[in-house]
């Protein structure tokens, strides 16, 4: 299954260019375009996009006007805006967003919205890859060189959370709030443990890589 | 209590108090009257009976058997006009009562009706009026000598319907006393109620500007001290709303600039912390590494610059000290200043000083004229020339470059306010540089004037014309 593919209109370049490296990073194809009229022209040639990810205050055409254009081509968007004023937020979201992001964001959070907003829309791959690691996310099975690996549950979950947020350094209580909920009376320990058993499973000693004091990161 | 029933009771008291002062003293007036009339006509009329009776020249009873003799006295006393209200006696024994009261039961019984009413007139008759019951009586009695014998003779008068009329007087007084303070009572409540009217809308006035409401007036009307209260209110009220709508445009000034200025600095924070994020939490090649780094540098320079010129902007809110200095001075620190960004843009900038000197703050001036060429590199292409002329009260800046549209030109000194946002952000302009200008000219006595043709160019002017030379 091919990647998914992000739209950026911001005309900031250095937000959209840090936010492309992320995508890039965390497996994704993205396009930058820094004027709302250019978006709407390019989107008449090429609109194959999963996802678009749109500033308000555009030169050319602003946010709100490009938003007829996203469901025009049925193009889920997501604001990317320093207004945080909520009538502005309301007639986002009327207007047609999935989502309302106000800078500064932290990108952690961003991915986490993107995915939500993929997944809703259906067009979140079922199938992960990793190496050599097959990941099937409805049949919940892992395949590795060809033979099934048995994985617990929880294993399971916090192997698709590392690879989905792959080269991200995910924090350990923010695995333990995501997979072991909120309630979950045990420490930080417990994700250590599972996080070796993953390692021992998979033959991932080198790709999780530890992070002083935060947690861990799956590198490529 | 309120005023106007504290006034209306105290009114109504004083009026009921002087009714029943006028009421008391006209009847005891008239009773005075009245009784000195009952005891003048009963000492004469006692005194002519007297009289009448002493001339008889009555007998001392000699050859008078003593039946005989009191029915000669008898007779006699009888036989003098107008006796019908007299007793004649002597100690217990009566001989005639032609009144039908005894006087001695009287003298023990009863209450004297006034004091004045009992004594001795020039005669030496004694006399009283008493109330026994419901009857009122009047008396006079004397002693009379005959022979050896002394008689007492006495007048003894019922006098109950003359002193009745006195107390019919003072029934009917009691009555139009009420009825009067009744209808004076009336009067003042509806003369208080009417006259406090204007209180009750100052009142509500004052209470609708209590609640916020500042637009709100009180209906003016009549020329009375309430009026002229209401009046001054409503001057109050004019004062209020005028100092508060300033205070909330002031308010919304401030509100605009900063949310103008969170929304400014929330891009470059942005740009920051994605790229330390990013530093921090991804393995990144050293290109990348590299590209963030000078990033936050870039930005944090830009976020520097913001806040350098935001404290020149609150400074100028405050009084500024000015200096007579040399304008063509001025003019060299201006090129000195910009030299570098213009031999960058391959642009040229042309001096005209016809100017001798200004009151000033140099450096202020100079970093406004500083942000004239600045802007005026932006807007012009290479190889083009700006021009700074001074003479008369002004200094102009002129550039031959894009111009700013008409209807933009009142915006754009604007705090935050840019024509072209991109554009304007690369060539790294926040949007305060005009800003600033319009400020240091106001502080200098000076404005800013604007002349622009889209395609031709702009001249931007500070004119010194509003006084502070």
């Amino acid at each position: 299954m091919a990647k998914n593919r992000i739209l950026i209109v911001e005309d900031d370049n250095g937000i959209a260019e840090s936010v492309g490296l992320n995508l890039e990073l965390s497996g994704y194809d993205y396009l930058i375009i820094d004027d709302g009229l250019a978006a709407a022209e390019h989107l008449s040639g090429d609109h194959s996009f999963d996802l678009a990810l749109l500033d308000i205050l555009l030169p050319g055409l602003d946010g709100f006007a490009l938003m007829e254009y996203m469901q025009k081509y049925n193009i889920p968007a997501l604001y990317l805006t320093a207004k945080t004023d909520v009538p502005s937020r309301v007639r986002g979201l009327r207007g047609g967003a999935e989502d309302y992001v106000v800078k500064p964001f932290s990108m952690l959070e961003l991915l986490a919205r993107i995915e939500k907003i993929l997944d809703r829309a259906g067009k979140l791959n079922k199938v992960l890859r990793y190496r050599d690691i097959t990941i099937d996310t409805e049949q919940r099975t892992v395949v590795k060189s060809g033979e099934t690996v048995p994985l617990q549950p929880l294993e399971f979950d916090l192997l698709v959370k590392l690879v989905k947020f792959k080269n991200c350094t995910l924090p350990r209580e923010r695995l333990l709030n995501e997979i072991w909920g909120i309630d979950f009376a045990g420490g930080t320990r417990t994700v250590d443990i599972h996080v070796a058993h993953l390692r021992k499973k998979l033959e991932l000693e080198n790709a999780i890589q530890p992070v002083t004091k935060i947690g861990y990161r799956l590198e490529d | 209590m309120k005023l106007r029933a504290k006034l209306t009771v105290f009114s109504i008291l004083i009026i009921a108090l002087a009714i029943t002062a006028c009421c008391i003293f006209v009847v005891s007036f008239a009773r005075e009257n009245t009784l000195k009339q009952i005891t003048e006509a009963g000492l004469a009329q006692y005194d002519s009976f007297y009289q009448a009776l002493e001339s008889r020249n009555l007998s001392d009873g000699e050859g008078f058997t003593p039946l005989a003799y009191r029915s000669y006295l008898q007779y006699q006393f009888r036989s003098v006009e107008d006796c019908q209200e007299f007793v004649f006696q002597t100690g217990e024994d009566m001989l005639v009562n032609n009144s039908g009261i005894d006087p001695d039961a009287l003298l023990k019984n009863g209450s004297a009706v006034n004091a004045k009413q009992i004594g001795n007139s020039s005669s030496g008759v004694q006399y009283f009026t008493k109330t026994v019951g419901t009857t009122t009586v009047f008396v006079a009695s004397d002693t009379i000598a005959v022979g050896q014998t002394k008689y007492r003779v006495s007048l003894v008068r019922d006098v109950s319907e003359e002193t009745r009329g006195i107390n019919d007087l003072a029934m009917k007084c009691a009555l139009t006393g009420l009825a009067v303070t009744a209808a004076a009572a009336a009067l003042i409540f509806l003369l208080i109620y009417q006259s406090l009217k204007p209180i009750r809308r100052l009142r509500s006035g004052a209470a609708e500007l209590a609640h916020g409401r500042y637009e709100s007036r009180i209906p003016a009307g009549g020329r009375d001290e309430l009026s002229e209260l209401a009046a001054d209110f409503n001057g109050m009220a004019d004062a209020i709303e005028a100092s508060m709508d300033e205070l909330r445009e002031k308010t919304e000034r401030q509100q605009t600039f900063i949310n103008d200025l969170s929304h400014e600095m929330k891009t470059p924070v942005t740009s920051i912390l994605l790229c330390a994020e990013t530093l921090i939490g991804r393995k990144v090649p050293a290109e990348t590494l590299n590209r963030s780094l000078e990033r936050i540098y870039d930005q944090g320079v830009w976020l520097e610059r913001l806040s350098q010129k935001l404290s020149t902007l609150v400074m100028l809110q405050g009084d500024i000290p000015l200096r007579q200095e040399s304008v063509s001075k001025l003019l060299e620190a201006v090129e000195t200043g910009t030299a570098d960004a213009l031999r960058e843009s391959r642009m040229e900038l042309l001096i005209d000083c016809r100017m001798d000197t200004l009151v000033m703050d140099f450096d202020l001036l100079r970093s406004a004229l500083v942000n004239l060429v600045e802007n005026a590199r932006r807007a012009g292409e290479p190889g083009q020339s700006i021009e700074i002329h001074a003479y008369d009260d002004r200094i102009e800046v002129t550039d031959h470059g894009r111009g700013i549209p008409k209807e933009e030109i009142a915006r754009v000194t604007e705090p935050f306010y840019t024509v072209d946002r991109s554009r304007s952000k690369k060539n790294g302009g926040a949007g305060l540089g005009l800003a600033l200008v319009r400020q240091i000219a106001v502080s200098h006595g000076a404005r800013l004037a604007i002349d622009s043709t889209p395609g031709r160019g702009t001249t931007m002017r500070l004119i010194f014309d509003q006084g502070k030379r």
